[in-house]
């Protein structure tokens, strides 16, 4: 197994909102290991983009990261100061944002925005600031990069945009890029094309990559790893092959069931019934419960724990409660 | 670009009809000019002489068109007070107006562009709460009452400047503080709010994600934006800016379009009137075409079309 | 003139007891309790208004009877000043609290009805250009946008150097220059009414135009309506207070604010209170109206109250 390059351990991010605390990130760990492509998936409100957010401690107020560690080449970022975190921002890791019209500045030029991020954290004086940033356009396919160094993200198309936030993320070779729905906003043609260019230059640079998304499609197309995030908690976790061969918790289950699949023949697109409980809504015991067809007495009382079990894989659900026994197999197994 | 300048310079010639229009209407029309233009006790057959004159007896569209034709040639008539021409009278003043309206509008860059950066920063502290009440208490205080304050202040009580008129630099510290204030006022909460709105855009959340510093975020990205809003609004409170230069030159005798303006509205002197009036509305026009295109060079989203 | 944006203090949350009370008085009366800005900004208009209809009974000297005997006597905290003129006298021996109470009058009088005159003109013109659009609305909004682009000031100027200034003329004169600003924004209103599915509803089934405008769209206009007029009132104070100062707004006997500060400006090296006075009453009643008025957009307008509550996630 290659060694892990992030580890988060036990991440709780709340909201303090004028109506009350909303836990938007409970007791959540998982690792990264170098080269590899981890996918969190889960339904809007999940917890998915504030985990990701957290990592660079940009989650804004009333946000807080209220516990944990997450720990970066074995550093742990939230105990950095600001300035030290600035240092790793845009350098050792970076993100990649869903909306790539307001998440570039209007007023600024491509190049301006490339650049900027290419002098905070190499020695380049402006000149090769720019032959860099006009090299990094060619990489991510901008036609004509030259011109387009001066252009404004709002003379771009939606595509071209987000090739312009990929080349600014990858401007400093990152060690872990953080892609939050890259392709959410982009027509479907576009996607592929965005998805392959990240793909491509994830095995270049042998970048690590979260990537944030609720597409099914993009996970099974890119991912190694898949984190299953459901009301703020992981409820389960498998590579990528395992998980969609045999998903064990009801939630996955669920999502993949409402995903069409072009080889099977169905009568009908299953949905998981219901919406996901808004935070001041979300029940006692496991937060699936008041959606799960097979929830128990148990279910409403406590909440199962995320355990990991023989094959590799991590599940928080009564269904798979382990006898003794197994925890004791599972445990020498580590 | 080229197009656009068109469009705008042709936009100002409805503005400018209406301008003559009602002036024309009220001073030819609704008053009685002969009656100002001659002593009281002038006779009938004078008050005929010069209603003839001044062709009040034409057809109302033959004077309406004389009058703007006589505007066009910059002849706006003698002042009957000083028996000079009225235009080159106002014009002659525009000078000492100028300055004190740049000299308000630096007053009020100084104080608005970091209370309003600073109070948004500090959103709902001690700080936030004290920036934000000064400026409403800023808005609720009228010009010349805060003019009559800082005369009582600092050149009756403490005589550190002189109590009006114009020459040197000390003189034009308390009108020019007596102005920006208002414009201050509303300049630093525009700033406040749009530096809020903008402090939630996804753009500041990448640049955070790049790296970048505190200062260089609020200096270069956020404020940047918020200039936008902000100049679009100040032409709008250029009207604002005219109306209280008219009071503080009153106030500090401050020999500009403004005071002369007044007085001779005070002495029903028509044709002062209208060339100060015409003078300061060409004026607003300008400055407001400037903004505007100052605008567009803010934003590069706005195509010249 | 006034452009519309966002309130200026920020206020505690408004909308929570919507719902619950029953009775529409007891309601406002709770909202009103939950924003101490707005509090203070009723206290001070209702203060005023009562000041101004009871002045005589109020003013404990009679405002316009010179007093020789008494002088620039100080206020009554300064040494040589008495309770019998708390805020002392001015040139002509009058009182000055008698005359800032009656004054209050001239304020609210001119204030309250060249608002309600520009809001009638802006409210019919308005809605008629928006509902109907077409020609007549490019022609109306060329008009406001060319009154617009010139500062009303001068167009009051113009009046008031033709006609005798007095409290008639002065609401008129106002009136008749500050309508724009009320046309331009129920214009846009009605503009997004208009296309709103219940008024197509309603226009399908074959309701008349004024049906429509009087049961669909005035009452979705009043409440932006409310909200300009209020703030509009404080500014239209200041605005009268200016031109009395100049000379050119009411003339004596009538007592303003304005004009009372123009005696006391030839007296500040020697009675300050003479000018300082009238002033802060200008303040403190502009001030009410402000608080009062973004008390109302934070209640009344949601988009307000979206903004204030911040675009987070």
């Amino acid at each position: 197994m290659s060694e892990p390059l992030l580890e988060v351990k036990s991440l709780s991010t709340h909201f303090f909102t004028e109506d009350g605390i909303v836990p938007s990130v409970r007791n959540v760990s998982f690792t990264v290991n170098k080269g590899e492509i981890v996918a969190i998936v889960g339904e809007s409100g999940c917890g998915k983009s504030v985990t990701s957010l957290s990592i660079l401690q940009l989650v804004s107020k009333p946000g807080r990261i209220v516990g944990g560690e997450i720990l970066f080449n074995g550093m742990d970022l939230t105990k950095m100061t600001e300035r030290e975190i600035r240092k790793i921002r845009g350098n050792k890791i970076s993100m990649i944002f869903q909306e790539p019209l307001t998440s570039l500045n209007p007023v600024f030029t491509v190049g301006n925005q490339i650049t900027e991020t290419i002098r905070l954290h190499q020695a380049v004086d402006k000149e090769q600031a720019k032959k860099l940033a006009i090299e990094l356009l060619k990489t991510v396919g901008m036609p004509n990069p030259k011109k387009q160094y001066s252009s404004f993200p709002h003379q771009l198309s939606g595509g071209m945009r987000q090739r312009v936030m990929i080349a600014m993320a990858l401007s400093c070779n990152p060690e872990l890029l953080i892609a939050d729905e890259p392709t959410t906003a982009l027509d479907v043609t576009i996607q592929v094309q965005v998805l392959n260019l990240l793909r491509k230059a994830q095995r270049k640079f042998d970048t690590s990559v979260i990537l944030i998304t609720h597409d099914l499609g993009v996970v099974a197309e890119m991912a190694d790893r898949v984190i299953v995030m459901y009301g703020g908690e992981i409820v389960e976790q498998n590579d990528v092959y395992n998980l969609f061969k045999e998903p064990k918790h009801p939630y996955t289950k669920g999502l993949l069931n409402s995903t069409p699949k072009i080889h099977q023949l169905e009568d009908s697109l299953e949905s998981i019934e219901g919406n996901v409980p808004t935070p001041e809504n979300m029940p006692a015991g496991c937060k699936f419960n008041t959606r799960c067809p097979f929830a128990m007495q148990k279910c409403i009382e406590n909440n199962p724990d995320l355990e990991r079990k023989g094959d590799g894989s991590y599940i928080r659900c009564w269904l798979y409660e382990d006898s003794e026994q197994e925890k004791a197999e599972a445990v020498v197994s580590l | 670009m080229r197009k656009y300048l068109i469009r705008r310079l042709l936009q100002i010639i409805p503005v400018l009809f209406i301008i003559t229009f009602v002036v024309f209407v009220l001073v030819y029309k609704a008053g009685d000019p002969v009656a100002l233009m001659l002593p009281e006790d002038a006779s009938e057959s004078d008050r005929a002489a010069m209603r003839e004159a001044l062709g009040l007896n034409e057809p109302f569209l033959v004077q309406y068109f004389s009058f703007v034709g006589d505007l066009v040639k910059g002849d706006f008539g003698t002042s009957f007070r000083s028996n000079q021409e009225a235009l080159p009278l106002v014009l002659e003043r525009l000078p000492a107006t100028l300055e004190l309206a740049a000299a308000s509008m630096i007053v009020a860059i100084i104080l608005a562009i970091p209370l309003g950066i600073y109070s948004a920063r500090k959103q709902n502290t001690l700080t936030d709460l004290f920036i934000t009440g000064g400026s409403v208490l800023g808005k609720a205080m009228p010009n010349f009452w805060l003019g009559i304050i800082l005369i009582l202040l600092f050149a009756v009580n403490v005589q550190m400047f002189p109590v009006s008129g114009r020459g040197s630099l000390m003189h034009l510290v308390l009108p020019a503080i007596t102005l920006g204030t208002g414009i201050a006022a509303e300049m630093t909460r525009l700033i406040r709010s749009s530096m809020l709105e903008i402090f939630n855009q996804d753009y500041i959340r990448t640049a955070k994600s790049k790296g970048v510093s505190n200062s260089v975020l609020v200096y270069k990205h956020a404020f940047r934006n918020s200039l936008i809003p902000v100049v679009t609004i100040m032409g709008l409170q250029i009207s604002h800016l005219v109306s209280g230069a008219l009071i503080t030159e009153t106030v500090f005798a401050w020999p500009g379009v403004g005071q002369l303006l007044i007085q001779a509205v005070n002495g029903r002197d028509m044709a002062v009137v209208q060339a100060a009036v015409f003078v300061i509305a060409l004026l607003v026009i300008i400055v407001n075409l400037l903004t505007d295109l100052a605008y567009r060079l803010l934003d590069p989203r706005i195509h010249y079309s | 003139m006034e452009a519309e944006s966002k309130p200026v203090m920020t206020l505690p949350r408004v909308n929570a007891g919507m719902k619950t009370s029953s009775h529409p008085l007891k309601r406002w009366t709770k909202l009103l309790l939950q924003s101490r800005t707005g509090t203070v900004g009723m206290i001070i208009v209702l203060g005023v208004i009562f000041v101004a209809v009871f002045a005589d009974l109020i003013a404990p000297h009679n405002p316009a009877a010179n007093n020789l005997s008494n002088i620039m006597q100080p206020p009554a905290w300064v040494a040589g000043g008495s309770w019998d003129f708390a805020l002392g006298t001015d040139n002509l021996g009058r009182d000055i609290l008698s005359r800032i109470i009656v004054g209050t009058r001239v304020s609210l009088l001119v204030g309250v009805f060249s608002v309600v005159l520009a809001g009638l003109i802006g409210l019919v013109v308005g809605i008629v250009a928006g509902y109907y659009g077409g020609w007549l609305d490019n022609v109306l909004m060329r008009l406001v946008d060319s009154f617009l682009a010139i500062p009303s000031i001068l167009f009051i100027l113009v009046f008031l150097s033709v006609f005798e200034p007095s409290i008639t003329l002065l609401i008129v004169v106002i009136g008749l220059t500050n309508w724009v600003t009320y046309a331009r924004v129920v214009r846009g209103e009605v503009l997004s009414i208009k296309e709103r599915e219940y008024v197509k509803a309603s226009k399908s089934i074959g309701t008349s135009h004024r049906t429509i405008m009087l049961r669909h769209i005035l009452p979705n206009i009043v409440s932006s309506f409310i909200v300009i007029s209020a703030l509009s009132v404080a500014t239209t104070i200041i605005l009268e207070a200016s031109l009395s100062f100049l000379g050119l707004g009411i003339q004596p006997p009538d007592v303003s604010w304005g004009a009372m500060l123009t005696d006391g400006r030839n007296y500040l090296a020697t009675n300050w209170w003479v000018a300082t006075f009238p002033g802060v009453a200008i303040v403190i009643t502009v001030l009410g109206i402000i608080f009062l008025g973004d008390w109302l957009r934070d209640v009344l307008d949601p988009r307000a109250q979206v903004s204030r509550k911040g675009g987070g996630k």
